[in-house]
């Protein structure tokens, strides 16, 4: 018992943490492998393509970094609202405005290179946080359940967008529903040839660490996590907590605009989007995976990237359908937020810990 | 334009009204149960969704409607006990549960129906069978009434039905009573000595039942096939009537029509000279209104029992 | 510490299924591999080239009707040229296509790619640039041919305003209301392009034809759907054309519950229906086709003799049997039918020009729309 040492309990439970993503991770990995099995005629090829393909060329490592991008805005979005326990699912509508808003610019106003870019990204911005604005605004006006109303929302957001597409933005040389084609000077450079990686990977990086420093080194951002965990305790410190509410929804719906804008103008040469593009629920699994802790967000989108590449790789050279990464992503979410899944392991763990604590004091 | 009026007045419009009520009235059922017991469940979609698609499989595996649509309440009751378990046991945030829910149900149904009929939209290759519709003898004869009333799918009149049995368990029944002590103060609730978990799994399990059936009417009664996302959203309108229904059954079927009218007036409308894409807003713009509407009520009410204390 | 072992073992159990998973079927595509490349070989160098052909579907099968046309084109193209042939569905979602693409454009298995529709001409524009050898075929769409881009690739495109042109015929002379229907998926250009022969067609043989318009909002929501098109029958419609892909089964249903009439989309939907629901197929009056296999087959049947036009975009319509109606309900009379052949004849000819959707501005096609409104 020597060589053992005792650790605080905080250790402990950062690393017990840890420990239950990835024991979530496993468990959900091993379903998957048993319905692969299950439903391929040749399990094993399908199972190499899923979880080696991601890195057996750099194109398909680069498509990982592609959803990388978009899915790492939409668990920032989501973080900063979950943060302050506010379960605002606009993010959705607002990443598909954000899209809007930047393709407007983008194909509407001629600028210089550079500039339009940054324009556009802060008008997608924009969009986004006025679609977010409107749950919090009736949540803390009016005590309007904000899961009701955001979901509701994203649909008025996807039908009030295709109306701006097909009557004000809309193409009819293109053949299909889409806007004009974006001029170079808006679009977002890509960054490793034959692939769709751009510059969207370093404006993405760049939110994690402002968004980061925002939670965790501002009073803003202190005002907002105190709000999350215990709103009485928050309007006893003396924090307005109606302001703080709306706060984390201009942040997110900011984070979820400036994804869209970021997607739109890296990935499409044209705005045609007509259905919601599904990061904003993404953003959801992102941010439960990170524990809403910005600092662990890119590691979870990208691990979601990766899952998600590996099953499209294995649906176009097997016989199995992409699909069943939905059901690995829910086994995740539940067994991660699922706050006593292991907890009597982690008492374990801790009782076993205070024993050894005892016995080196005495 | 008098067209449109026309047929807003006619019984066939009234019926439609019906008919679209449904399954938004029996998820919203299945809202209101849970959330008499403080729990909201937002995993109603996926779980419509999933007993959707349990019902075509069960009903052309077994030769049998019925046998399908039990097939499709097992599916509810066993993702309500999927809910419960995460929620309660291992105490995940009921709304990231249920959000987890129609995560996994989008594809996971398409995964399953890809597995089963090799097709990746629809079950047209199955041979379902659907729940019958229901002439009511007397009530069928009189002029107007009768074609309004009569000849809707059993699961319609199974959907109104449950309106009365749950009224008479949340109000009538000691199983109802603790219901609603957990629903306004479970500490209260436990320290009489009522199992707040109990109570908690038997409501995630009724709400399982009543948004299977929903789920069972969208693909055996108002279709009669299944196909990919289906439900279409009415899982979460289901969550707004509930929200401004009151709270109680009899209010909840209140909001659930006025959704069924709104979906069958923006069904009618479009043959107007507006944009299609105002007319594909006006249900879900009606929602976001009459939450603020009832939450402004809601508060007066609130402010006034204030004052008068 | 029981449940840790146990969860260890778990874990354990993974890795090791999981790495022999990984060492095993490199082994076995090994083997698989050589003697599939070796009979390539030696097969090509017996008889004439057989093609292997990868088709890539911006969607997914399922449709009933313009992706499983083209995978039964897989199919023609298997029993009738002897091709080996892969059909990859890309899904809705859009940017898994360009990947999808590069991928296919990589293998050198793949000696032609079909893609299809609108939304890929640009992409593939891209491409094809990247990968000058491999030969591509695009379906529903052309790419920009302009300062000699894209000599590697083919365009097919279907004059489908001709086929719904005839729907139009057909519909109008069966009505006895004088009021159409006409359900879309969603407002596109092709869609659009539909109810433009549509209703070209009804007016031709009845100028007072009034024609009911509905949009789903999306080609999935079935209930929606059929809610729409018994609207549409209350109001007076009695022949219902539906363009709303997997939507669409819901306006067959709504149509087949009132004992009115639909006309399918894409591909013969009562043939479809037939086996599994015959009261279904006894409501559809007849299908517009666009004819996906017989287009795409022809086109490699082509490639495979060393004919096929690269570099060059060809419009399909009456005139190719790529599109047309398909079977008659048998309740339509023989002079409808011969009405519906003589209008085919004439546009057939060039004496009647077909209006389209494309290079319509939203008002062109809305004072269209607004020309026939009840």
């Amino acid at each position: 018992m020597k060589n053992k040492q005792s650790y605080s309990s905080k250790t402990i439970e950062n690393r017990f943490e840890i420990f239950r993503v990835i024991v979530a991770i496993g468990i959900s990995l091993l379903v998957a492998l048993l319905l692969i099995m299950f439903a391929s005629k040749q399990p094993l090829n399908a199972l190499k393509w899923f979880l080696a393909g991601p890195i057996m060329t750099m194109r398909n490592f680069g498509n990982v970094l592609e959803l990388f991008i978009p899915l790492t805005f939409g668990g920032l979005s989501i973080a900063v609202m979950f943060q302050c326990n506010q379960f605002n699912m606009a993010a959705e509508g607002s990443f598909f405005l954000g899209g809007l808003g930047a393709a407007m610019i983008a194909v509407g106003v001629k600028m210089p290179s550079v500039i339009h870019a940054v324009v556009a990204l802060l008008a997608g911005a924009l969009f986004g946080v006025v679609l977010c604005l409107i749950p919090a605004i009736l949540k803390v006006k009016w005590k309007a359940n904000e899961v009701v109303s955001s979901l509701m929302l994203n649909y008025i957001a996807l039908f009030f967008g295709s109306y701006i597409l097909q009557y004000m933005l809309m193409d009819p040389d293109a053949g299909y529903i889409a806007s004009h084609s974006f001029p170079k000077s808006a679009r977002l450079a890509v960054i490793i040839p034959k692939t769709g990686v751009h510059m969207g990977i370093f404006i993405a990086i760049v939110m994690v660490v402002l968004t980061y420093l925002f939670l965790y080194r501002t009073k803003w951002g202190y005002a907002i996590r105190i709000t999350g965990q215990n709103e009485n305790f928050a309007k006893y410190s003396g924090i307005g907590v109606g302001s703080t509410i709306i706060l984390s929804q201009i942040a997110g719906g900011a984070l979820a605009g400036m994804g869209g804008a970021t997607q739109v103008l890296g990935m499409y040469t044209r705005f045609s989007w007509v259905s919601l593009p599904g990061y904003g629920f993404d953003g959801i699994i992102i941010s439960i995976l990170a524990k809403n802790n910005p600092k662990f967000i890119p590691l979870a989108a990208f691990f979601l990237a990766y899952l998600r590449v590996g099953a499209d790789i294995m649906s176009r050279r097997s016989d199995v359908a992409p699909e069943v990464v939905s059901i690995i992503q829910a086994i995740i979410v539940v067994l991660i937020a699922g706050k006593m899944f292991l907890d009597t392991y982690k008492h374990k763990m801790i009782v076993k810990n205070s024993q050894r604590q005892v016995k080196e004091e005495a | 334009m008098n067209a449109v009026m026309a047929t807003i007045f006619s019984a066939s419009f009234l019926f439609s009204v019906i008919r679209l009520t449904t399954p938004i009235l029996l998820a919203a059922l299945a809202a209101l149960i849970t959330d008499r017991a403080g729990v909201m469940n937002i995993g109603l979609e996926g779980i419509m969704l999933c007993s959707a698609l349990a019902g075509v499989v069960a009903s052309a595996a077994f030769h049998s409607a019925f046998l399908g649509l039990i097939f499709a309440i097992i599916t509810g009751v066993v993702f309500g006990l999927i809910m419960a378990y995460s929620a309660l046991n291992l105490k995940a945030d009921i709304i990231l549960v249920g959000i987890a829910i129609n995560l996994m149900a989008s594809g996971g149904t398409i995964f399953v129906l890809y597995s089963i009929c090799g097709d990746k939209g629809n079950s047209t290759s199955l041979k379902s069978l659907t729940m019958p519709s229901i002439n009511i003898p007397v009530i069928g004869n009189i002029p107007v009434l009768g074609s309004i009333l009569s000849g809707h799918n059993l699961l319609t009149y199974i959907a109104f039905l449950s309106v009365f049995l749950i009224w008479l368990l949340l109000y009538k029944t000691p199983l109802g009573l603790r219901i609603r002590v957990v629903g306004e103060n479970p500490n209260a609730a436990e320290s009489v000595g009522i199992n707040v978990r109990k109570i908690q799994y038997i409501v995630l399990i009724i709400s399982g039942v009543l948004a299977s059936i929903g789920g069972a009417y969208m693909s055996m009664g108002y279709m009669d096939k299944f196909s990919r996302d289906m439900v279409a959203g009415r899982g979460f309108i289901a969550l707004a009537a509930e929200a401004l229904g009151t709270g109680t059954p009899v209010g909840i079927m209140g909001s659930s029509l006025i959704f069924g009218a709104a979906d069958a007036l923006a069904t009618n409308l479009q043959v107007l000279n507006i944009p299609v894409q105002f007319v594909q807003m006006i249900p879900y713009a009606l929602t976001i209104v009459g939450l603020i509407v009832y939450s402004v009520m809601r508060n007066r009410k609130e402010k006034k029992i204030g004052i008068s204390k | 510490m029981k449940i840790g072992k146990r969860l260890l073992s778990a874990l354990l159990i993974a890795a090791m299924s999981l790495t022999f998973a990984l060492t095993g079927c490199s082994s076995q595509e090994a083997k698989s591999e050589e003697p599939a490349g070796s009979t390539s070989q030696s097969g090509s160098a017996a008889s004439g080239k057989k093609l292997n052909v990868a088709i890539l579907l911006n969607g997914t099968l399922g449709d009933k009707a313009f992706f499983d046309s083209a995978a039964n084109g897989a199919k023609m193209m298997e029993s009738e040229l002897g091709c080996t042939t892969k059909v990859i569905e890309m899904t809705a979602d859009e940017t898994k296509w360009v990947p999808a693409l590069t991928d296919a454009s990589e293998n050198p298995d793949y000696d032609i790619i079909i893609v299809g529709t609108w939304q890929m001409s640009e992409k593939l524009a891209q491409i094809a640039a990247q990968y000058p050898d491999k030969k591509y075929i695009i379906f529903d769409s052309s790419v920009d041919y302009t300062d000699g881009k894209c000599s590697n690739v083919y365009s097919i495109e279907y004059k489908q305003n001709e086929c719904s042109f005839l729907a139009g015929v057909a519909g109008a002379l069966t009505s006895k209301t004088g009021k159409l229907g006409f359900v879309g998926g969603m407002e596109n250009t092709v869609i659009n392009d539909f109810l433009m022969g549509y209703i070209q067609g009804a007016k031709a043989v009845n100028p007072n034809i009034k024609i009911l318009i509905s949009y789903v909002g999306n080609f999935t929501d079935t209930a929606h759907a059929k809610e729409l098109t018994l609207a549409q029958i209350n109001q007076g419609a009695d022949v219902i054309f539906q363009v709303a892909s997997n939507a669409g089964l819901g306006v067959i249903d709504g149509c087949a519950a009132k004992g009115k009439y639909v006309i399918g989309v894409d591909s013969d939907q009562a043939l479809a229906f037939q086996s599994s629901d015959p009261a279904k197929a006894q409501s559809i009056l007849t299908s517009a086709l666009k004819r996906v296999d017989i287009s795409i087959t022809k086109a490699v049947k082509e490639a495979q003799a060393g004919t096929l036009k690269y570099g060059q975009s060809e419009s399909l319509g009456l005139a190719d049997d790529c599109v047309g109606l398909g079977t008659y309900n048998k309740n339509v009379t023989k002079d409808v039918q011969d009405k519906v052949a003589e209008y085919a004849e004439k546009i057939k000819s060039g004496s009647i020009k077909v209006d389209s959707a494309f290079g319509k501005s939203t008002s062109e096609i809305e004072a269209a729309r607004k020309s026939v409104r009840p």
